[in-house]
């Protein structure tokens, strides 16, 4: 019912949507960035739909095979929020949308404290229960431990209450990532007038690399002055670390580098932008080297050398945006919301 | 925490330093209706020896009402202790604002106010609802109970329970949540852990923990005794020296050297320490994880269900040092050259917004405070971030939206006031 509903009013959306004005010749950066994530936003949705219907599938005749495929639609869903989480403002901002998606880190496991909290109710939720309840029920992580935890080697995902509660949470994912996309058609407008989210734009990708470096790679791996704790590592459960951060970084060439190109161009600065476009790449080209996960390399000294140098390649891309880049267009940074501990 | 940015889509995160006006800050104090930066910034170092003044004579009171309750452990002393303990978050909760900027502070104050903590490293706890960091070995290790404990495959001598050792077992392992000592371990040695989820009731720890012989309760009541007197002595030694060193006229502390830098370094660091304790550390760490996460283990003052007083006063200590005043605990006020004096002579309307804005944050932590502390049905903040509670949640997003409004006007204030970039000078240190 909330699907299909959801489904008629994307249709509706998509035919009042009014034409956005584009410049006769070349396209501004903002408008270039507001294109390229919208189709970002259209694949997470797609993806986010294709999980739900996987999950159905797989609870109707839970199968070996359609396990693999519900847990490939898991990490393609999760893959695309990867490759678009470095746009932090807009609608991503309501209703905490980014959490609702990925609560993380997560230190004291209230991922799995709300899905035990679940597996134990006595009826099982549907959308409309998970949408009213923590962020940390309602996103990958949590889908995450229903397809990975070692508790749920003594629980069936097949059994009715842990089927229901995938369902209900891949509905809901389904619904938040479509509003999503649809909000950031809507937002076009106010985002293509507004001159100031040019730097936002900016201030957005250099903090999304600066957690990157910091957070997901450089706090679990022991880089940060405390030992490593593969816990603080995103999807430590499926071992799916570093596909994770790949896709991030593919993210940013296919949906940030074309509009910073073309702002660098306006701005005479073409050189730094293929500096950028060139450790990007290197960048990624170390990622797909990399085993998938990161725990494993923790207690494997070839592999942590291997997750050094990617740790390494991304420190320079951050330099390269966070100092050289925004030096050159003027950028001062201001508040944002990690100045706390 | 999730890193998820938390403002409204038109507060820009940045700003083109050549679109930011500046404001060369009048330095003329012949007029007498001039406000200089200078004395703007030595006012703000005396705001500071102030309020630490009063945490120290705060912390001194809960030290000797905590003598007390170990020379005669009954209801009322237990009673008294927290009272102390209450009246001692006051002045310090008012203090944060000190801390971002000023790394002296930021350094220091893991020993004192670190949180969220796994408080199994210090005492017993109910398995059942005990949430502890993943990972972290020292979460169970329970130093109370052991004489010796293990964490990070090292083997530590406990036996001897001093303000020293807690000092150097703080943050043990690397973990955060490693928290040895400070107000939220006492606060957890006198409440105990607050079992009822999101339901009213707080800790509910027995005085009789405290007693000796045969009334001992939970077992090691002596080594219970040793653990809150060192670390309420260490909060004591921890708090002098921070008085010192906001302290005038003494040779090589903390105030020397901030006055010995530039006033715009100075007016930066008040503006970075406004900022930081508004946007992300109030109402992103302590309000919006919480309530997004509907997680009472993310709540700040646990125990005691003294949150919304640590809220509070976080949201009046930002305010004390735009307005330049003080109100120490004996009722007396300190005031002083302003930041919104010196911010009215750049731009009278922004400082009159600002003003407006503080008060508007005040009033929305007010609301918080008097649901939590109603007479009839009292709603705490634990509360409040319960799943499906309408009324808490709109509280708590009322306060964070008047905060972020609040930092909006404070990145404007400090373009106003030629401050170009808000980063802490120190690039080393992490915020």
């Amino acid at each position: 019912m909330i699907a299909s509903l959801r489904r008629l009013s994307l249709l509706a959306c998509a035919l009042l949507a009014t034409p956005l004005s584009f410049a006769t010749d070349t396209p501004t950066p903002r408008e270039m960035w507001h294109g390229a994530v919208e189709l970002q936003y259209a694949e997470l949705s797609a993806a986010s739909e294709r999980l739900e219907a996987s999950a159905a599938r797989f609870c109707q005749s839970p199968d070996e095979a359609l396990r693999q495929r519900l847990e490939n639609d898991w990490l393609s869903a999760y893959q695309a929020w990867q490759a678009v989480r470095f746009i932090q403002f807009g609608p991503v901002e309501q209703n905490s949308r980014g959490w609702q998606l990925q609560f993380w880190p997560d230190r004291k496991n209230l991922v799995g404290s709300k899905v035990r909290g679940w597996l134990k109710a006595a009826e099982a939720p549907d959308a409309q229960d998970i949408a009213s309840d923590s962020v940390a029920i309602q996103g990958f992580p949590a889908l995450e431990y229903l397809l990975y935890d070692d508790a749920m080697d003594e629980q069936a995902l097949s059994d009715p209450g842990a089927c229901s509660l995938m369902q209900a949470i891949t509905t809901h994912l389904a619904d938040t990532t479509s509003a999503l996309h649809r909000d950031w058609q809507a937002f076009g407008e106010h985002y293509l007038e507004t001159p100031d989210y040019t730097e936002t734009t900016l201030a957005s990708a250099i903090q999304a690399l600066e957690i990157l470096e910091d957070k997901r790679l450089g706090e679990p791996m022991g880089l940060k002055g405390a030992p490593a704790n593969g816990y603080l590592a995103e999807a430590w459960r499926s071992g799916q670390t570093v596909r994770l951060v790949e896709s991030s970084l593919e993210g940013l060439r296919t949906g940030f580098l074309p509009g910073l190109t073309a702002l660098l161009r306006e701005a005479d600065a073409l050189p730094l932008a293929e500096a950028f476009r060139d450790q990007l790449d290197k960048t990624l080209v170390q990622a797909s080297e990399l085993p998938p996960g990161l725990v494993p390399s923790l207690e494997d000294e070839e592999a942590f050398r291997g997750l050094q140098s990617l740790y390494l390649d991304i420190s320079q891309l951050r330099h390269l945006l966070g100092n050289e880049i925004a030096g050159e267009l003027g950028l001062v940074r201001g508040f944002n919301s990690s100045d706390g501990d | 925490m999730p890193a998820i940015m938390l403002r409204r889509p038109l507060a820009g995160i940045v700003a083109l330093s050549a679109l930011m006006p500046f404001a060369p800050v009048a330095v003329d104090t012949a007029a007498a209706d001039t406000v200089s930066a200078d004395a703007v910034v030595k006012h703000y170092a005396d705001l500071a020896h102030a309020n630490y003044a009063d945490a120290l004579n705060a912390a001194q009171a809960l030290n000797e009402r905590i003598d007390e309750l170990l020379a005669n452990p009954t209801a009322e002393t237990l009673s008294a202790a927290k009272q102390a303990w209450l009246q001692a978050r006051v002045p310090y909760q008012q203090s944060e604002v000190f801390r971002f900027g000023n790394a002296v502070v930021d350094d220091w104050e893991g020993q004192l106010n670190a949180w969220p903590l796994d408080e199994g490293m210090i005492d017993y706890v109910e398995g059942d609802d005990y949430q502890h960091e993943l990972g972290n070995e020292g979460a169970t290790a329970n130093i109370i109970a052991n004489e010796q404990i293990t964490v990070g495959g090292e083997t530590l001598d406990v036996s001897d329970i001093t303000p020293a050792l807690l000092a150097d077992l703080n943050e043990i392992g690397g973990s955060e949540a490693n928290v040895a000592s400070g107000y939220h371990a006492i606060e957890f040695l006198l409440w105990g852990q607050d079992l009822h989820g999101f339901e009213e009731g707080n800790g509910e720890r027995p005085v009789s923990d405290y007693q000796t012989g045969d009334d001992c309760t939970h077992g090691h009541c002596d080594r219970r005794r040793s653990y809150l007197d060192a670390v309420s002595d260490l909060l004591v030694d921890d708090l002098e020296w921070m008085v010192a060193q906001w302290a005038p006229e003494t040779e090589g502390n903390y105030r020397q050297e901030l006055l010995a830098e530039s006033d715009q370094e100075g007016l930066r660091r008040m503006l970075f320490g406004m900022g930081s304790l508004s946007l992300g550390e109030l109402a992103g760490e302590r309000m919006k994880v919480a309530l997004e996460a509907n997680s009472f283990e993310d709540e700040h003052d646990c125990f005691s269900d003294n949150t919304h007083n640590s809220h509070y006063y976080n949201g009046q200590g930002v305010q004390n040092i735009y307005t330049g005043s003080y109100q120490r605990l004996d009722g007396s006020v300190v005031e002083g050259p302003s930041l919104q004096d010196l911010l009215s002579q750049a731009d009278s309307e922004l400082a009159d917004t600002l003003g407006a804005q503080l008060e508007a944050t005040m009033a929305r932590l007010d609301a918080i405070k008097q649901a939590a502390e109603a007479e009839s049905s009292p709603m705490a903040f634990d509360m409040m971030i319960a799943p499906g509670n309408e009324q808490g949640s709109e509280l708590i997003n009322e306060a964070i939206l008047s905060l972020v409004a609040q930092t909006g006007s404070i990145e404007q204030a400090a373009g106003e006031l030629g401050v170009t970039s808000l980063q802490p000078d120190d690039a080393g240190h992490r915020f």
